[in-house]
């Protein structure tokens, strides 16, 4: 429920508070705190290496934070905010770069898996 | 019969034995821009029937839309009869006068930096691809695909925030919407033609960067749309046949009716929660009733804010309902799929 509540906040956020953009930081921030709270303390996944993969996403969601700041009138130099830029991009890459790569080893296993699973069963068929 | 391009690019008119351009390309600056840096030369390369495709050059470009108030892109059609279509079609009278907000531009150093960015994100769209045809025709975990996506979407609503995002990034981030929101296919034009809709501007340049380019909520959902019709009409037809008398049809209705809404399908649903979110609150801003069209779109904003709103609680209540019973087979195969990865020892919270 957290996980759709959060998504509508965003939503609201960026529609509704287009004139206060101090608010939209803080209101996205503290959504940030709060998910890596929820990580931390309850620990919702089976998995360790879910809890990690998400705590990880929530790192580069808030690094992505980081950097909407210094676009605001805070950092005048337009120069600045193109290397900037870059460094936005380079994070936002290498967080699909990981999740690319745990989504293919995933279906390969996956595949390897069931690929294994079929011929033992027709072996035991025979 | 449209004018060739030398004539729009060199052509003048008299007026008031004052002598103006046929087509005059002028560009705003906003409260803090240096006039000084947004010189530029214009040149018309490209037109049809019906469009007609500028291109400016900037001596600064990075300095373009660099401040809180963007730019001013302003386009007046001095001799407005001379861009008539072959059909006769002619420009309305309140548009001889245009203007537009200035998109962040890239600087003439930025293109190498920007073609590597565009490769890397090209090669994951087609990456995505694959594994989405996989997953289908193999079988595979679909689920792996929506968890790399549901960050990617947090990602890149942020840049719609009212900040002023440098052209290099923006266009990443634009790129990178096609990801988080499977948007593949663009549904816009036909929608148009089949509601009989004039196109709409973007609620702000911000939006538009990210790809929501209208306000009308179907437009933004792009490729959603279909899945969220089909999702419907799917649900609708799973209720017919599980009402049906003949026993084999009610078994795959109600294998269809647990597919729908206990299956991976609802993950998608969820995970496009936040654009139907963002979609849906862009056009309940101004709901428009004027027309057949305009009367779509509001009753469909209306009634998907409504869904918005319930499907968090509904879905909450339920978890917390069953929870006793989660770890019930019959509940497992049933429902499995809400909660499968979640640690139900740390107690009901986690279905929150």
């Amino acid at each position: 429920m957290w996980f759709l509540v959060r998504r509508f906040i965003l939503a609201f956020i960026v529609v509704y508070m287009q004139t206060a953009v101090i608010w939209q930081i803080s209101l996205m921030t503290m959504t940030i705190i709060t998910q890596v709270i929820i990580l931390g303390r309850l620990q919702p996944f089976v998995l360790p290496s879910k809890t990690k993969y998400e705590l990880f996403s929530e790192v580069v969601v808030m690094l992505v934070m980081y950097h909407l700041i210094c676009f605001t009138p805070f950092v005048p130099d337009v120069d600045m905010r193109f290397r900037l830029g870059y460094s936005v991009s380079a994070i936002v890459i290498a967080h699909l770069a990981v999740s690319m790569a745990i989504l293919l080893r995933i279906t390969y296993l996956d595949l390897k898996f069931k690929y294994i699973h079929r011929n033992a069963t027709k072996v035991h068929e025979k | 019969m449209v004018p060739n391009l030398t004539l729009i690019n060199n052509g003048t008119i008299m007026k008031d034995g004052k002598t103006y351009p046929v087509l005059e390309v002028l560009v705003e600056p906003g409260d803090d821009s240096d006039p000084d840096k947004l010189t530029f030369v214009w040149n018309a390369t490209a037109q049809t029937n019906t469009t007609l495709t500028l291109q400016l050059y900037f001596d600064q470009a990075r300095w373009v839309s660099s401040n809180s108030n963007p730019d001013k892109f302003i386009l007046i059609f001095r001799d407005p009869l001379m861009f008539t279509g072959q059909n006769g079609l002619q420009i309305e009278k309140e548009h001889y006068a245009l203007e537009r907000d200035l998109p962040p531009q890239l600087g003439a150093d930025d293109s190498e930096a920007q073609a590597v960015i565009g490769d890397a994100v090209e090669g994951a769209k087609n990456a995505v691809r694959v594994n989405f045809v996989l997953t289908l025709v193999l079988s595979a975990g679909l689920n792996q695909l929506l968890q790399m996506i549901h960050t990617q979407q947090l990602v890149v609503l942020m840049p719609i925030f009212k900040v002023i995002m440098p052209a290099n990034a923006s266009l990443l981030f634009a790129q990178m919407m096609a990801i988080a929101a499977f948007d593949f296919f663009e549904t816009g034009p036909y929608l148009d033609v089949l509601l009989n809709l004039q196109p709409s501007d973007p609620a702000n340049s911000n939006f538009a960067a990210v790809g929501f380019e209208s306000r009308f909520v179907m437009h933004n959902m792009g490729t959603l749309l279909l899945a969220l019709i089909f999702y419907l009409v799917s649900a609708i037809f799973a209720f017919i046949m599980r009402k049906m008398c003949c026993d084999i049809v009610v078994h795959k209705g109600q294998l269809w009716h647990e597919q729908l809404f206990y299956g991976t399908l609802i993950n998608i649903v969820n995970e496009s929660y936040s654009i139907f979110s963002v979609s849906c609150l862009i056009n309940i801003q101004k709901l428009e009733w004027s027309s057949a069209g305009l009367i779509v779109m509001s009753t469909t904003a209306i009634i998907l804010l409504l869904l918005i709103l319930t499907y968090p609680l509904v879905y909450g209540i339920f978890m917390v309902k069953i929870f006793e019973e989660l770890r019930n087979e019959e509940v497992k195969k049933k429902h499995g799929e809400f909660y499968k990865e979640l640690n139900l020892d740390n107690g009901s919270w986690v279905a929150f």
